[in-house]
């Protein structure tokens, strides 16, 4: 989720769509909420015309903390596919 | 405008930050996209799962907070379970002579211990509902 936000501000639907069905949009909502609630993303209401009706949608990027956390997990990620061998 | 009575539930059980994060992007979406048919059933399924995982995710929080509270609930339940106990004594017909002769046979431990896990089960419930972090109680004002 946050290789897909690193481009640019996203729509939750728009992260649906560009995960290519590892997203749903049932989850996606619920999983951006709890990473804001622990820094690893930023959302803003987008901006609106005057007189739009409906909800506000919102838009979300990465946090620096939350591209280190991303970083982070790679590496670890890496370190642990290594084989015994290579990791010497 | 579709989706209005969601967010008004949604509002009303849910605390605001998490309405604002979970709930209120997934409605805007149903009201961005106006879907029909098929697709708007779809969309139904998607609010509800994102309602049911904010609700969950809710839940989980004031249960965490619920445990800050925990010494003034355990006495709250103590009191409560000690008048409920006794009265239980009093009227369930084991009555006191029993009691107090610790005539104790016929099952009746089995029996007294069953109550007493029921009634402190249940004023355990009244008192962490005391406690409970607040909702909202007045009509919520939803922008169309």
């Amino acid at each position: 989720m946050l290789d897909l936000l690193e481009a640019s501000e996203r729509y939750g639907l728009e992260l649906v769509d560009a995960s290519a069905g590892r997203l749903k949009r049932g989850s996606v909502y619920v999983t951006l909420g709890r990473m804001e609630a622990k820094g690893f993303v930023a959302s803003r209401q987008e901006d609106r015309a005057p007189g739009a009706i409906g909800l506000p949608r919102r838009l979300y990027r990465p946090t620096a903390y939350g591209l280190k956390v991303r970083d982070a997990y790679r590496l670890l990620r890496d370190a642990l596919a290594l084989k015994p061998a290579e990791a010497k | 405008m579709p989706g209005r009575w969601l967010a008004r539930i949604g509002h009303r059980m849910l605390h605001t930050d998490t309405f604002a994060l979970m709930l209120s992007p997934a409605i805007a979406d149903f009201q961005f996209e106006a879907p029909t048919g098929m697709s708007r059933a779809c969309h139904y399924f998607a609010i509800f799962r994102a309602f049911f995982g904010a609700l969950r995710f809710d839940i989980c929080g004031d249960l965490l907070r619920l445990t800050e509270d925990i010494g003034a609930i355990s006495v709250l339940t103590a009191i409560q379970a000690s008048y409920y106990a006794f009265m239980l004594v009093l009227f369930s017909g084991l009555g006191t002579e029993r009691v107090a002769t610790l005539d104790l046979g016929d099952g009746l431990v089995t029996r007294t211990v069953s109550y007493m896990l029921v009634i402190c089960a249940v004023c355990l419930l009244t008192s962490s509902a005391c406690f409970w972090p607040p909702r909202r109680t007045c009509q919520p004002q939803i922008e169309d």
